[in-house]
């Protein structure tokens, strides 16, 4: 091969990691069981993790919340990656395009909006609490009070170095994650024997917070709610699973780590460590208690990585929001660098409102996950029920004669099951209040409505769709066409653009 | 950019993406892991969610 070629390959690779164009078997970049576990689990391992653990003792005892959520993760993230991630790992493309089949080419816009708020909301999140994070340390070091001026150049300078970090590529990440994971997980064991052994495993295992703060008293309900919020973390991965495993090589590197690398090590684990601190130390922030229990130095290293484990979060997310927001015209004929820019960019304006973003817009958030379970349901049963795991991969990039065309490109019948999944998963719990119907004590949200959106999704499929021969759901074992650039013959060639 | 180093970038990688979805139809990723059935990761998934609603369940009977 020619240095012309082996060039030409190499941009064409770079595009594809960095782009919507699929990646072949042959450039996958995780090639290994640990290399993937651990981008799963320094992705899942960031501070939110522990502000998400300190909400588990108020469902009554802090046992039942440790349990029932890692119980929530296991069930929901194994649902969610084969719904999400099993198609983008089969064809190498990314999330919102496997989703085509289902959705058509303009209803994407559904899961796309939801994956970008997932995406970019919780990544000025991420930049926030590393800001004041990091700025929490340094006040408890120096004595000091906290300088506002100080957050918001911690922010800004979190920023610039997201944004050098992402615009080289997932290739980057990929390497410094094998070592971010593994240490953010000797510093949690090394939190979880400071707090051991500062209060004693027996004062740690029966105190639990005080009756009348705690939502529930009622143990059943209390262990649905710890599920419920496993279960709803997990649906907010359906935006992100497809865009991992299109990197990655084997099946079998699949399932495994995304359950125990964003669900037991980077979820359950670090939410018991941060569990055990707010009954214990008083708050689930280690950037207040490390230091304080563990002294300034090992306090200081421990939380050092933390950050740095924020950090490689918001890279992570940063580089699957660029890669589908290419589905917008206008993001698509950027270059990679300017594209990241322009997503970063916003986040200066939360850097100067860190506190806002914090109080505010956590509440926004905790809805973000409930648009997921319908689409959770609706492409499991579309890709692994309907499909029989074979979708044409030049239609996901065509428009007129595509297979997924449906109504002018918007499978209506998905949109609206989404829709009454939405509000279906409201009526049995409002994860704002706390409110909940009766089946949620036994059953949970989450898993009741993806097996019944799912289950509608093919009744509906069958009766509505087969019969007036949309979605293609009646064309099983049909050859696939070439894709071409211009088409005149579409019964054997299909116009495809990006 | 101007309008026409736009065009010529966005149809070379539409061009690429065209040489792409050749490959993907290609045996050298047809005969890929990737590309086989998911029936072990079907079983995968259905053997961790099993894990979860038996501890679902076990606690259950406790607490309740």
């Amino acid at each position: 091969m020619s240095n012309q070629e082996i060039n030409i390959n190499n941009k064409v690779e770079a595009e594809a990691l960095e782009g919507r164009i699929p990646v072949l078997a042959s450039e996958r970049i995780y090639k290994s069981y640990s290399s993937i576990l651990w981008t799963c689990c320094t992705f899942s391992a960031a501070t939110w993790a522990f502000l998400i653990g300190s909400y588990l003792p108020y469902v009554g005892d802090w046992r039942i919340g440790v349990a029932g959520y890692a119980i929530g993760l296991l069930i929901g993230m194994a649902l969610v990656t084969l719904a999400s991630g099993v198609p983008s790992h089969k064809y190498g493309t990314d999330v919102i395009d496997s989703a085509k089949s289902s959705f058509g080419y303009r209803g994407i816009i559904i899961p796309l909006f939801g994956l970008l708020a997932t995406l970019i909301g919780w990544s000025y999140v991420v930049e926030a609490l590393t800001a004041r994070g990091t700025a929490n340390i340094v006040s408890t070091i120096n004595g000091s009070e906290i300088s506002e001026t100080m957050v918001v150049s911690l922010g800004v300078l979190v920023l610039l170095f997201v944004w050098l970090v992402t615009s080289k590529g997932p290739k980057l990440f990929e390497k410094i994650n094998n070592y971010v994971g593994p240490a953010m997980m000797i510093i949690t064991v090394v939190m979880f024997w400071i707090l051991f052994d500062t209060y004693g495993l027996g004062y740690l295992w029966n105190t639990q917070l005080p009756k009348e703060d705690m939502i529930t008293n009622d143990p059943v309900r209390g262990l649905a709610l710890a599920i419920e919020f496993g279960m709803a973390n997990a649906m907010t991965w359906w935006p992100v699973m497809g865009g991992l495993t299109r990197l990655v090589e084997k099946r079998k590197h699949v399932i495994g780590p995304s359950v125990m690398g964003v669900g037991v090590l980077g979820a359950a684990f670090i939410a018991a460590v941060a569990a055990l601190s707010s009954i214990s130390a008083g708050t689930y922030d280690p950037t207040i208690w490390m230091i304080e229990l563990g002294g300034p130095v090992l306090g200081s290293v421990c939380l050092g990585i933390v950050m740095i484990s924020n950090l490689a979060t918001m890279v992570v997310m940063f580089y699957l929001a660029g890669v589908s927001i290419q589905q917008i015209k206008l993001f698509s004929r950027m270059k990679w660098g300017v594209l990241m820019g322009v997503i970063i960019l916003p986040g200066i304006y939360f850097a100067f409102n860190t506190e806002w973003l914090l109080s505010s817009v956590m509440s926004w958030l905790s809805y973000n996950g409930v648009m997921f379970v319908g689409i959770t349901g609706i492409t499991l049963v579309d890709y692994f029920m309907l499909r029989n795991q074979e979708i044409e991969p030049a239609s996901l990039f065509a428009t007129k004669g595509s297979r997924y065309e449906y109504w002018s490109g918007v499978n209506w019948v998905a949109v609206a099951i989404v829709g009454l999944s939405t509000a279906a998963y409201l009526w049995l719990y409002n994860p704002i209040t706390a409110e909940s119907a009766y089946l949620f004590k036994y059953l949970g949200a989450s898993l009741p409505i993806v097996l019944i959106s799912g289950l509608v999704y093919y009744i509906a499929a069958r009766i509505i769709l087969v019969r007036l021969k949309k979605g293609s759901y009646n064309l099983p074992g049909v050859s696939l066409r070439s894709a071409v650039l211009d088409s005149d013959s579409p019964e054997k060639t299909l116009k495809v653009a990006l | 950019m101007n309008a026409n180093e736009s065009s010529s970038s966005e149809n070379e990688l539409n061009r690429d993406l065209v040489k792409k979805l050749e490959e993907l139809s290609d045996k050298s990723h047809q005969n890929a892991d990737c590309f086989q059935s998911a029936k072990p990761m079907i079983n995968e998934a259905a053997l961790w969610s099993l894990l979860g609603v038996v501890l679902w369940l076990l606690i259950l009977a406790v607490v309740a």
